[in-house]
């Protein structure tokens, strides 16, 4: 008996050993390295799995530094140069954007006005998502530093719709074939030295990158980037050292982070507005204007705000979140006496079981709903029994709500569509809310918000297009077409203290004027 | 022997035939198909999809998903027949050449935790039955009780807390050191060595009882060899008979641990292909596995036949 506990302590005592022996520190490389070596690594659940610019999912490289836009746009939706120095409609139907001089691919050949339209051209043939959003486009290059777009109808959105195409030599790609994946030929500040497709990306310097740190600034030479897919783990590999940033920030890490300032920086995007989406088409109670009003004055979003968000949220005003230059000051107030006495005026009586019905019809609905909204639709389900509706939820995971949603099979959805900041108000307005739109999910139709939304999509005049917008989002809010609730940050970039530069306005993008100290 | 593992190779064919109409069948039948996963997974909350319709009908096109479902089967059917188990519908790469470039990860985090199991359940099971009821029987049956109740991703980020953050002896995630393969296997490793152990123990404990050991104690034979060469050989029969269930709960278990860990195998890869409807990587994985069961199946029961002469006498009879 003896010698198995002796035994059986030798063996812990070895494993602890080994334990021990295999670890070592894993902090301090960063604060070591001397400013002319500095590595940022960070973890994300977006890592490409390919550098061509043109696959679905190599949308990454552009924040990464790898890769860069002719246009970049903002975190609050507003454009900001790329490749591109300036950029202007000559006509209605012609834009023309001034080319930075004297830019190069990696491999020396010339970024100019030729290469960087055979660059979108390539996008518009193979590029899955630019298929659509560049088919009416065409591009020349009447100079080396002039782009020129061709629309077929006059479209004020063009140099936002450019904002997510990275620039890279067409030649070369048609050249190296698949190789390109892997070995792209591209513009940005960072070259990738190590990389493993959906894992891993090692990128370091390019030496001839246009727009170097001055002599003697210090600035990000190397980054380590790594798939971190669960929430907790890439927050505890900032705690640990591990990394120095993470570009997916949830709400229980961003509170975790928020008791740290002192050690931890979250830098928020633009906030989206969480909305509900209710099937007019389908569900006939939907489309009593009454039975909405009652739905949206019974959501309460304080609630829900402190609740569900632990107050990372402000009460939504109107499609666009508060704050932008073209959203709307009309939030609803909770008031559930106000939503009780629609219903009631409605004819909608309560029932023994205190469900409201009309006409043998029960106020009853089935709340479409998927992981990270279960919790919204549970908490809305208890706030609407208070006024006599009856949900049901029907929880699935992420990918079959997209089918249900653009199959209308649902009656009432935590889908987020999410109001957002953009350069493009036109283009999402019309998805929203434009009708016989697939993505109006719930199949709201008022001809005057079309109209208007029509006339948007041909206003250059930005003032003007800021009112018009402004005037459909009053609609669709009197309307209740959606129901918005509260607008907050989803995957917000957590980076620790000692990184220095980040563009607040830029958060989750690796620029060359970022560093980190020691 | 040859016959008979012949015989049982032969009947693998059909299972895997059915279990592949079904996967093919059932990865359909989900909602969700692979043209909206791939266009919508990484779109902004507010992007003008107003295009969807037509874009989603182009893809569809473009990956084959318009055609019949007969035509479909029928062409892939006859690629794994060929040895091809076709294309990710994502990525555009061969599904064979991403399965072989994530199994060694898979089978390093596989081997370290079955290592772990054996290092921490062979002990504490020989303990547990050796000293039972005393204080360490109760210590190693608590401990292996929490280990069957505490899940594989809390159990991680437990550990990852404390040697990665407090300690800070261990990376939190990543793959290449032998560093990194320790909080990923101890996680894998200790849950399936729970049950492992509690099977071992109860399995000593009935030995221990029987009276070819009362025997042995009369001949005078030392407990030690009792103990480890007589009631520890047919205590592991029954845990060899759960090597299918440990192997399929060491690749189960990876998927959670490969997601918390971000551990580049084939776990982390299949839920990414459920979650994006890819439906050729789904497939090849589920005949891969079952191909992989039947097989670990098959050396059990071999395996078993060496370990248990009743058996072999069993399978001469018949």
């Amino acid at each position: 008996m003896l010698k198995l506990r002796t035994r059986a302590a030798v063996t812990a005592s070895v494993l602890i050993l080994a334990v021990s022996a295999c670890g070592g520190p894993t902090t301090g490389e960063v604060s070591d390295a001397p400013a002319a070596q500095q590595t940022l690594r960070f973890l994300t659940i977006n890592m490409p799995r390919s550098l061509d610019p043109i696959h679905i999912d190599a949308q990454r490289i552009l924040e990464n530094g790898l890769a860069e836009s002719l246009v970049i746009q903002r975190d609050d939706g507003t454009l900001a140069p790329g490749l591109a120095t300036a950029w202007k409609a000559v006509e209605p139907t012609v834009w023309e954007f001034e080319l930075r001089p004297g830019v190069t691919f990696w491999s020396g050949a010339p970024s100019d006005g030729t290469a960087i339209a055979a660059s979108l051209d390539r996008h518009k043939a193979k590029n899955t998502r630019a298929k659509s959003v560049l088919a009416d486009m065409t591009f020349s290059a009447p100079t080396p530093t002039t782009l020129r777009v061709t629309t077929t109808k006059p479209d004020p959105s063009v140099p936002f719709r450019l904002t997510t195409y990275g620039i890279h030599n067409a030649a070369e790609a048609d050249r190296r074939g698949a190789a390109f994946n892997s070995d792209p030929d591209l513009t940005g500040f960072l070259k990738p030295t190590k990389f493993v497709p959906g894992e891993t990306l090692v990128a370091e310097a390019n030496p001839s990158y246009w727009n170097k740190p001055a002599a003697g600034k210090p600035g990000i030479t190397k980054i380590e980037a790594r798939l971190g897919t669960d929430p907790q783990a890439r927050m505890l590999a900032l705690r640990s050292g591990d990394a120095e940033a993470e570009f997916n920030v949830e709400i229980d890490q961003r509170l975790q982070y928020e008791k740290n300032k002192d050690k931890f920086t979250v830098h928020s995007p633009a906030p989206t507005t969480r909305n509900i989406w209710l099937n007019m088409a389908k569900v006939p109670a939907l489309r009593d204007i009454n039975v909405r009003k009652a739905l949206d004055l019974a959501a309460d979003r304080k609630g829900l705000i402190d609740g569900l968000n632990h107050g990372f949220a402000k009460p939504a005003t109107g499609h666009f979140p508060a704050g932008l230059p073209y959203a709307i000051d009309a939030g609803t107030t909770t008031d559930q006496a106000a939503a009780a006495k629609l219903l009631d005026d409605a004819g909608w009586v309560v029932g023994a079981d205190g469900v409201r019905t009309k006409d043998g019809q029960r106020l009853q609905f089935k709340i479409l709903t998927y992981t990270v909204f279960q919790p919204l639709a549970i908490a809305l389900q208890s706030q609407w029994k208070k006024i006599g509706v009856s949900t049901e939820l029907t929880p699935v995971e992420t990918t079959a709500s997209n089918k249900m949603m653009l199959d209308g099979d649902f009656e009432i959805a935590t889908y987020c569509s999410c109001g957002s900041a953009t350069g493009d108000i036109p283009g999402q307005l019309r998805s929203f809310y434009r009708s016989g739109v697939v993505s109006n999910y719930g199949g709201y139709t008022n001809p005057q918000v079309d109209t208007l939304i029509d006339q948007l999509g041909t206003e250059f005049d930005q003032q003007k297009q800021h009112e018009l917008a402004k005037q459909v989002q009053q609609l669709v809010h009197d309307d209740v077409a959606l129901i918005y609730l509260y607008a907050s940050t989803q995957w917000g970039a957590a980076y620790t203290n000692k990184v220095r530069g980040v563009d607040s306005n830029l958060s989750r993008r690796i620029l060359p004027t970022m560093w980190v100290t020691g | 022997m040859l016959r008979y593992v012949l015989v049982r190779l032969a009947t693998t064919v059909p299972v895997l035939w059915g279990i592949s109409v079904v996967v093919f069948s059932l990865v359909r039948f989900i909602p969700g198909d692979p043209s909206h996963a791939i266009l919508l997974s990484m779109v902004d909350p507010g992007a003008d999809l107003s295009s969807l319709e037509q874009d989603l009908a182009r893809l569809r096109a473009d990956l084959g998903l318009d055609r019949p479902y007969l035509t479909q089967y029928a062409d892939w059917l006859g690629n794994v027949l060929a040895g091809n188990l076709g294309t990710s519908l994502r990525s555009g790469d061969p599904v064979t050449d991403e399965l072989w470039r994530r199994l060694p990860a898979t089978l390093e985090l596989a081997g370290a935790a079955l290592v772990v199991m054996v290092v921490v359940a062979v002990p504490t099971g020989i303990v547990g039955a050796a000293r039972h009821g005393a204080a360490a029987d109760r210590l190693a049956r608590m401990l292996a009780l929490v280990g069957v109740s505490v899940p594989g991703f809390l159990l991680g980020l437990l550990l990852m807390y404390g040697f990665s953050v407090h300690l800070g002896w261990l990376p939190t995630s990543g793959h290449g050191t032998p560093a990194h393969l320790v909080l990923p296997a101890v996680t894998l490793g200790l849950g399936l060595a729970a049950g492992t152990s509690r099977l071992l123990r109860a399995g000593l404990l009935d030995a221990l009882s029987q009276p070819y050991m009362v025997t042995a104690e009369a001949k005078g034979l030392p407990w030690r060899q009792m103990l480890l060469r007589h009631a520890l050989r047919n205590a592991l029969l029954p845990v060899l008979t759960n090597t299918g269930l440990i192997v399929g709960g060491l690749f189960g278990g990876a998927v959670i641990v490969e997601t918390v860990f971000s551990w580049p195998g084939i776990g982390r890869y299949i839920v990414d292909a459920i979650t994006g409807r890819d439906y050729p990587v789904i497939q090849a994985f589920v005949l891969a596995m079952s191909l992989m069961y039947g097989l670990v199946n098959l050396v059990v029961d071999i395996g078993y036949r060496f370990a248990d002469p009743r058996v072999r006498v069993e399978g001469a009879e018949a």
